[in-house]
């Protein structure tokens, strides 16, 4: 037997928040493991429940779907993060994928491409658009080169991806161009979203401790 | 050559409760009692049991469970939970190495603790805090508070407590050099520990003692006592006071130039170290590795064992292991002829130093140039017996420069850390105030510009729309709550497809308004992404060609909506109505922006087709209100030819 995928919802919204519960109940291959109104709960009661992947909406009240998520990977969870947004092309997004997520989700997006997308986060692919894909561009040129460890800066490859997609690109029409397949391109993707983790922890570690006396 | 000094054991006092239960299990329990109980003391104790269970384990999740227990209890204002999470928790944090918090927590249990003039819970958290203070090397602070501690514990006849105020006691007065004193303290307390049969103590203190006895030069009596707390910790199978026992052991034969044997015993603990997870143990065993290297002349080798010692320090950023790394490294490395990384690392030592210790920056430079001086006196005579005259009287002028350097450096350094220091300080206050500030500005530069206007409107547009969408959504999801539970129904798919039809609306509608795609570049890609993704889903074949070099084109609201609909509107309609098999969509950019979107299908009947026409019409209308133009002809298919200026 197919081993399920546990699903966890943060959603204040109680239609949607329903809704999204129906259609991870009712579909083979996927359990919903628990779902919560605020990210206080959940900070609290994520790490116990041990879901594969969390469905975090962002606009919360009280605490945002991002600083759970902040809380939750500076402790070491090992949970997937899947940002659910109204709008695409949101500041908050970027600003969620730099925190810990891996992923985001449309909230207009058809039920089956939901579950989709969440198995495709589960088995270690990532969704990225050409403006968050600029943006990363931007960002990681502007971490300092002098790193050789690879934990940190993008490889080459990983480079010329986001650069094909920031100019609007497919992952099927990369995949063609590049001539690997897309589900190379995806995990090129997840791997960038990991160093983007790593770059901001490190920044902030840097704020911490100051020059760390580097020569 | 540099001493090293082991870690010593200090004791603190920890209100752990063992499960008596098997692990497994008592987990399980664990949680779900957690997840049933509501929020009362058992559930606090629920989740400090959780995080002690991990600790060992996973550090960073018990932290965080005792953080939450910590919440809790202090949300429900219980005394005992607190005082249980304040011990547990900062224990915890002293094995991360994280002090600074640790003190926080201490001396606020200890502020508990004095307000309900509760003295064993004062004491404790005294001993706790002399502990923290010990971990950070400030020895006056630690003494001052063992001292106040073990005054209550005798007023209150807590034995087991008192004896590891001695124990501690002992560590502080043998780190700061006063061994006579030391070694009396750690003896009562093995007296101590013997009359109330307290083992653990015993073995750890029989092992502080060899410490202090090594540093005394008494090597065979610490050897001896060194020997017997390993026994006690064989007999009690505690692994880590073992491994503490083998450190000891490696460290004395060092210090006793038996290099083999202490190489041994070292290696020994290294592999121990490894097996229980011990990163700071894993280091020091490294480093003896290292030193013995250094000793026995096998330069590569100890290098390669310091930089491995040096990354897991550095990694932590334990201080006081790294402050002992710096210089054997600068060594080593001087001794295998690279002088530049040797200078480097003496660098970082000073800074290191000086950070340490800011509050007496005069004393410590002084301290640390004779430090310097020291070290390179031993080398440069080690280098005089080799070299011939002339040599040596370049290498004292070269190394006078570098002693001038050196002392110019650490000036400029303290200048600039404290300088730095005050600037982050400032910073992190006023982060949030600077981040508002920035975006202020960036407003004002945008409201100086001539979308001004639009943009601040756009702005409050975008906010409406967020309720619109978010109210759409919720009809969205009610439906699709609707088609999973019942049968397919048209209706419901009706309004599955309309919401989403709307939400995808709003999105194209907030992306135009946002000034932050404002470029060329920018439309060019949105239009890509979407119509590929559109194009893919109706299966028709599609070609973008679009030149390599964008140009740096800032392009209004109302310029990209226009253009982005009509493109959108074009190739819909060629789906829809064109019967084509393939669409090409080309971009230049020589003076205008041209966009021509070709397909091979059957064309356009322009004198019938009256509905499309108004179509045709407000796509122009939409071009025109740009300053573009729209023209559409049959060629083999259909051509619809955008354009529109580009001002630079």
């Amino acid at each position: 037997m197919q081993k399920q995928i546990a699903v966890s919802i943060v959603e204040d919204q109680e239609d949607i928040r329903q809704g999204m519960q129906k259609i991870f109940s009712n579909t083979d291959g996927f359990v919903c493991r628990s779902v919560f109104e605020n990210a206080e709960d959940a900070v609290l009661q994520l790490p116990l429940d041990q879901p594969d992947v969390v469905i975090m909406d962002i606009n919360l009240p009280g605490m945002t779907g991002i600083e759970a998520i902040r809380q939750l990977k500076s402790a070491g969870s090992p949970i997937q993060f899947m940002m659910f947004t109204i709008y695409e092309n949101s500041e908050h997004v970027l600003n969620a994928l730099a925190a810990g997520a891996s992923g985001y989700l449309l909230k207009n997006t058809p039920a089956d491409k939901i579950l989709e997308a969440v198995k495709e986060l589960h088995e270690g692919g990532s969704p990225m658009n050409s403006h968050i894909a600029r943006k990363l561009v931007v960002s990681f040129q502007k971490a300092p080169p002098s790193k050789e460890d690879e934990a940190y800066s993008i490889s080459a490859r990983e480079r010329e991806i986001l650069e094909l997609l920031s100019k609007g690109l497919l992952y099927k029409e990369i995949s063609h161009k590049l001539n690997i397949t897309t589900g190379t391109v995806k995990q090129h993707i997840h791997k960038i979203y990991e160093k983007l983790h790593v770059q901001n922890r490190t920044e902030a570690l840097l704020k911490v401790f100051g020059s760390g006396g580097k020569s | 050559m540099p001493k090293l000094i082991f870690w010593l054991l200090i004791g603190s006092i920890v209100i752990h409760s063992r499960p008596a239960l098997s692990q497994a299990s008592n987990s399980a329990e664990l949680v779900s009692k957690i997840k049933t109980l509501p929020d009362n003391k058992e559930k606090v104790n629920a989740f400090i049991d959780y995080a002690v269970h991990l600790e060992s384990e996973d550090l960073d999740s018990a932290l965080y469970y005792y953080k939450i227990a910590g919440d809790l209890s202090k949300r429900l204002n219980d005394y005992e939970s607190m005082h249980r999470y304040a011990r547990n928790y900062t224990a915890a944090l002293n094995t991360k190495g994280d002090f600074d918090t640790s003190l926080e927590v201490n001396l606020w249990s200890l502020d508990l603790a004095e307000e309900k003039g509760d003295s064993l819970n004062v004491a404790k958290s005294l001993v706790n805090t002399a502990n923290v203070y010990n971990f950070k090397g400030l020895f006056e602070d630690a003494i001052q508070y063992y001292v106040k501690a073990a005054k209550y514990f005798e007023k209150l006849h807590e034995e087991d407590f008192l004896n590891i105020v001695y124990q501690n006691l002992g560590v502080v007065f043998d780190v700061t050099g006063q061994f006579e004193r030391s070694l009396d303290y750690a003896s009562k307390s093995v007296l101590m520990s013997q009359r109330v049969g307290d083992s653990l103590t015993h073995a750890n203190v029989l092992i502080n003692m060899a410490g202090t006895l090594s540093s005394m030069n008494l090597y065979d009596s610490a050897i001896r006592l060194a020997t017997d707390g390993l026994f006690i910790a064989e007999k009690i199978k505690d692994r880590s006071v073992g491994l503490n026992a083998h450190l000891a052991l490696a460290s004395i034969f060092n210090s006793k130039k038996e290099y083999q044997k202490s190489n041994d015993y070292f290696q020994k603990s290294l592999a121990e170290a490894q097996k229980l997870h011990y990163d700071e143990s894993v280091s020091t065993a490294l480093q003896g590795l290292a030193m013995n290297g250094l000793a026995l002349k096998n330069y590569k080798e100890a290098d390669r064992y310091i930089m491995r010692a040096y990354e897991i320090s550095k990694r932590h950023g334990v201080f006081e292991t790294l402050n002992q790394q710096y210089p054997l490294i600068a060594d080593i490395k001087s001794h295998l002829g690279d002088h530049a990384s040797a200078y480097k690392f003496l660098l970082e030592y000073v800074a290191l130093n000086d950070s340490l210790n800011s509050a007496s920056l005069k004393k410590t430079m002084n301290e640390l140039e004779r430090k310097y001086q020291v070290e390179k006196k031993e080398r440069e005579m080690a280098e005089k017996q080799l070299e011939l005259e002339e040599n040596r009287a370049n290498i004292q002028k070269k190394n006078l420069w570098l002693a001038a350097s050196v002392v110019g450096i650490v000036m400029i350094f303290s200048l600039l850390l404290y300088g730095y220091r005050l600037y982050k300080k400032k910073q992190q206050f006023h982060e949030q105030y600077i981040k508002t500030l920035q975006k202020e500005q960036e407003l004002g530069e945008l409201k100086a510009s001539l979308q001004g206007r639009e943009q601040e409107r756009s702005r409050i547009a975008a906010e409406m729309h967020d309720d619109l969408g978010t109210g759409v959504t919720s009809i969205l999801f009610l439906a699709e709550g609707l088609r999973q539970s019942n049968e397919q129904s048209a209706e419901t798919k009706k309004i599955v497809d309309t919401s989403r039809n709307l939400m995808a609306q709003v999105n194209e509608i907030i992306w135009s308004m946002n000034s932050e795609y404002d470029t060329l570049e920018d439309l060019v890609a949105y239009i890509r992404n979407t119509m590929s993704e559109f194009l893919s889903t109706v299966n028709l074949a599609y070609e973008f060609q679009v030149p390599e070099q964008i140009p740096a084109v800032k392009l209004s609201g109302i310029e990209r909506r226009n253009i982005y609909l009509v493109v959108k509107e074009v190739i819909h309609n060629i789906v829809k109505h064109a019967h084509a098999s393939k669409v090409e969509i080309s971009f230049s950019f020589d003076d205008r922006l041209k966009i021509i979107i070709h397909d091979n299908g059957k064309g356009i009947d322009f004198s019938t087709q009256r509905r499309f026409s108004n179509g045709l019409k407000n796509m122009e209308s939409r071009m025109h209100a740009v300053n573009g133009n729209f023209t559409i002809r049959n060629e083999g298919g259909t051509l619809a030819e955008l354009t529109a200026p580009l001002s630079v």
